[in-house]
């Protein structure tokens, strides 16, 4: 069972996930944690600070279980590649962000597309439940990138042909 | 075929695999992308043309060199079309690109659901088309074209 965890490029901390992931799941499981920002000192599990895309993608595809912070990209690579995953929201109050993530990762876990983990607390019982298969989430679909692709480009060639 | 000088500005990490996910095939070759460095955007950008800038995060002495930064790159690829996904590393470039007859084209983040980012609140006067993906923001910004489906 191999687990990732993901902080993204945030320039904030995010030792409360690290932390969980690390004394909760380290012992357990075989968890590898990108650090990014974040400095806590990790005892139990295998973790780096930063790597390169296609590399990302490369562990992303090996783990059985993705656990991110709810910022876009972590989750955008992470379920596009349909992945187990439960998101933690860097929130606004606690210093973990510039921009609150609870919502998006609400928005995403009410269509069902991962599991989102509001109470750290809850982080182990929650890949329990994953493992189990006690919750189902459904596969992923991009919706609104087709779009935006199409109104940019209209607006393009109307730009350019002016 | 008239020649498009288009940029794609955006700092690193979600904001970049965002602006890079939904720029249209038909101007792939034409994009220079500009963006802060890193490991990860140094790898990610190998086969485009790009250049870095720094990302000024909330430090205003950094938003100072990011400006003198957006002013060279600008002389230097006068783009007629800057396209953006945010954050505050392209607001200078885009305020200059606004006076200088660029148009702009501005992508709120997905994961803005029912409040705008600050860049994105900050553009939307200056956007020449502004994309968001929410129909409540629709509602509440309706300059916007709403993205989603």
């Amino acid at each position: 069972m191999k687990i990732l965890c993901l902080t993204g490029t945030s320039h904030y901390q995010f030792n409360r996930l690290v932390k969980s992931v690390d004394v909760t799941l380290g012992p357990k499981y075989s968890v590898i944690i990108q650090l990014g920002n974040t400095n806590y000192k990790v005892k139990y599990s295998e973790s780096f600070n930063f790597c390169k895309k296609n590399e990302l993608i490369k562990l992303i595809t090996k783990a059985d279980i993705i656990i991110t912070q709810g910022g876009y990209g972590s989750m955008m690579d992470s379920l596009l590649l349909n992945k187990k995953v439960i998101a933690v929201p860097r929130k606004l109050e606690l210093n973990e962000t510039l921009h609150d993530q609870t919502e998006h990762v609400e928005y995403l876990s009410k269509k069902g597309f991962l599991i989102g983990c509001y109470n750290i607390d809850n982080l182990s019982s929650l890949v329990i439940k994953l493992l189990s298969n006690e919750v189902s989430l459904s596969s992923f679909k991009p919706e609104s990138e087709l779009k935006i692709k199409t109104i940019v480009e209209d607006f393009i060639d109307r730009k350019i042909k002016l | 075929m008239i020649k498009k000088n288009i940029v794609g500005i955006a700092s690193g990490g979600g904001h970049l695999s965002e602006l890079q996910n939904i720029i249209p095939k038909s101007i792939k070759n034409e994009i220079t992308y500009i963006t802060c460095k890193n490991g990860h955007t140094k790898e990610s950008l190998k086969e485009e043309k790009h250049f870095f800038i720094i990302d000024p995060h909330i430090s205003r002495f950094k938003y100072f060199i990011n400006t003198c930064q957006a002013i060279i790159l600008f002389l230097k690829l006068r783009p007629s079309i800057i396209i953006s996904t945010g954050a505050g590393i392209a607001i200078p470039f885009m305020i200059l690109g606004y006076f200088l007859g660029s148009k702009i084209i501005f992508i709120e983040s997905g994961a803005s659901i029912s409040t705008l980012s600050k860049t994105g609140e900050f553009m939307y006067k200056y956007a020449n088309l502004f994309i968001v993906h929410y129909t409540h923001l629709l509602d509440k910004y309706p300059n916007s074209k709403i993205g989603s489906l």
